[in-house]
């Protein structure tokens, strides 16, 4: 069995560049800054010894900033993978070869995750004290770095899918940041419109089924539910209306949505990878 | 080797290869000759599976390229008419790359790459970044690169486009060093006394058509039904034009100071007529002998003209 070669060169080319260095650099200093930011409030602000609740509010709010920016970074890191072939002009030698356009997309997407990896490493450290303090179990972090790296992959496939499509990486991210803008935001706004509907109108209770169903690809309630189920918070059902009923289907929904959305995300990753292939292999353009 | 037949290529409503058909026998190199936008690189691209015809088939031994791909990649080499390279790679690591896509075990490809190197003079550019190299030397890579699997075939588009007089003459150097090993090579240029002298066959392509083909000599011969005859008369030409004049098979009669040139429509027998005719007529000539073709000119000949109406 041969590495992917495509993963074997850019782990070479991107380890040597400056670029490279800055981005994870400048991830590392956000993250660890604002847990020192926020360590310093609790310290200061307790009276007597450190407020342990504090910390496990840092552990959603540092795992929310990870999040958030693993659905900003990973599509500039990814959407350039095939796109930048192009420009380099570097594609066409690679179509040639025996590898297939299939691992070509998995070497990209590997190649990309690998470097937001690596960023999760890096601020792994931030994580560890605030476990150490906030009596959190080293399972509930597996879970959360486990979700994280779900949900890059999948928003790393439509990133090389609308790489595959457009000869501009500029378009590509644009394009993938639209489309993960629907699944966080889109699934939001919809689900809004529905709670408005049903208050408009005398007979019909909004259904917190229906709810959870709208936003069962949503990866942003996806992590919401991590840290309710973690922390045991209830920010998802009071972000939508505390005052909706959580009805006993709902219950069970809620129970299984990590496992639900986690199998959806990578049914999305999947379909965007073959399609990515197929595109690349489709020679005519 | 390379079988092409009935290779149309459309891109719209625009004919880019129009019925295009031709041969290339293995060991032969193969010299593709055509003015910008003649559907070289379209044709190429085709045959290196990046393109779909639009209809027509490209066999390369007796197998189709579209229904067997994964296979011919094993045995086409392609070098593109435009290509970058990485940045933050060596020499050594750009090659290793390219073995790595065509899966060569790793404790074969340091042999192979030395080997390749060593071709295209590269050698101590080894450990250099691939962006730092000259145009020449980075043409030659890619030529490397096109061989690291060891191709049968390979396809060069404009290989020496780009560079200097100096520069292509060790792009030619290595040519010839390919077409000793035995392979099989497909060459397009726009300039064809470039390819002439390396290659076995020349074809060339205008339009999407073929509009010539053969080795070099056959080309010229096809192409010049009128041979350019030369005679140097000693003293006066009057009777030498007043002979020449009165056949006719002979057109365009110039007079020079001192030779008179003409063209003259017939084999090799009916000129050592012409010849012996001028002798027993008593006309004292010095000199009598068929102008060289000029290659450019000829190729001038078939694809310009009507530039215009494009
Ligand atoms: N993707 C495309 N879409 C539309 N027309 C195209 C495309 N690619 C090539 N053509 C047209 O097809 C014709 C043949 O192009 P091709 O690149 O094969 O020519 P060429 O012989 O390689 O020329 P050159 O010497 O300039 O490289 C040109 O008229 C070109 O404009
Ligand atoms: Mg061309």
């Amino acid at each position: 069995m041969m590495l992917n070669p495509i993963i074997r060169r850019e782990a070479k080319t991107s380890l040597r560049s400056w670029k490279m260095f800055l981005a994870i650099a400048l991830y590392t200093l956000i993250i660890s800054g604002a847990a020192i930011i926020f360590i310093k409030g609790v310290i200061s602000g307790g009276y007597m010894g450190v407020d342990l609740r504090g910390l496990s509010i840092l552990y959603a709010v540092l795992g929310f900033m990870q999040f958030a920016m693993t659905m900003i970074m990973v599509p500039a890191l990814t959407a350039g993978s095939i796109s930048g072939e192009r420009e380099r002009q570097t594609l066409d030698i690679l179509l040639v070869t025996k590898m297939t356009t299939f691992s070509i997309v998995i070497g990209k997407l590997a190649s990309s995750i690998g470097i937001f990896l690596l960023m999760m490493i890096a601020t792994l450290p931030v994580f560890a004290i605030v476990f150490f303090f906030g009596g959190l179990s080293l399972f509930n972090l597996l879970i959360m770095e486990i979700y994280m790296v779900v949900v890059s992959v999948m928003a790393g496939s439509i990133a090389v899918f609308f790489s595959t499509f457009f000869k501009k990486t500029v378009s590509s991210i644009i394009f993938t940041y639209i489309l993960l803008g629907i699944l966080c935001f889109g699934t939001l706004i919809f689900t809004f419109i529905y709670i408005a509907y049903c208050n408009s109108s005398v007979d019909v209770n909004p259904s917190m089924v229906a709810i959870l169903l709208t936003n069962i690809v949503n990866p942003g309630v996806g992590f919401a539910n991590i840290i309710d189920k973690q922390l045991g918070t209830n920010l998802v059902t009071s972000f939508f209306g505390y005052w909706i009923e959580f009805t006993p289907a709902a219950k069970i929904l809620n129970n299984y949505f990590l496992i639900i959305n986690i199998v959806i995300n990578i049914i999305i990753t999947s379909i965007f990878t073959v399609l990515s292939s197929l595109k690349l292999k489709s020679t005519n353009n | 080797m390379l079988t092409i037949k009935n290779l149309v290529k459309k891109y719209g409503k625009f004919t880019a290869v129009d019925n295009l058909n031709l041969h290339i026998n293995k060991g032969s190199i193969y010299g593709f000759v055509g003015p910008n936008g003649a559907g070289k690189t379209t044709t190429m691209k085709i045959i290196a599976g990046l393109l779909s015809a639009t209809s027509g088939s490209v066999m390369i031994n007796g197998e189709e390229v579209v229904k067997n791909p994964r296979l011919l990649r094993e045995k086409i080499g392609y070098m593109p008419d435009f290509f970058g390279v990485y940045d933050n790679l060596k020499v050594t690591e750009y090659m290793d790359f390219y073995a790595g896509t065509y899966y060569i075990p790793y404790k074969e490809r340091k042999d192979i790459i030395d080997n390749l190197l060593e071709i295209v003079d590269l050698t101590d550019k080894k450990d250099s970044y691939v962006d730092s190299l000259s145009r020449g030397m980075k043409q030659r890579l890619c030529l490397a690169r096109s061989l690291v699997h060891d191709p049968e075939l390979l396809i060069l588009d404009e290989p020496a486009s780009g560079l200097d007089p100096r520069a292509r003459v060790e792009m030619k150097e290595v040519l010839k060093q390919l077409r000793e090993m035995g392979k099989t090579i497909i060459i397009s240029s726009h300039i064809l006394p470039e390819l002439a002298e390396m290659c076995t066959e020349i074809g060339i392509i205008d339009r999407g058509k073929l509009s010539a083909e053969g080795t070099v000599n056959h080309i010229m011969q096809q192409l010049t039904k009128k041979r350019i005859i030369n005679v140097k008369p000693f003293e006066n030409n009057e009777k030498l034009i007043k002979l020449l004049s009165e056949k006719p098979f002979i057109s365009e009669i110039i007079e020079n100071t001192d030779d008179v040139e003409f063209a003259f429509d017939g084999d090799d027998k009916k000129l050592s007529l012409l010849l012996k005719n001028i002798i027993t007529e008593d006309i004292p000539i010095i000199s009598f002998k068929e102008k060289e073709g000029n290659l450019e000119e000829i190729f001038m000949q078939i694809t310009g003209g009507n530039e215009n109406d494009a």
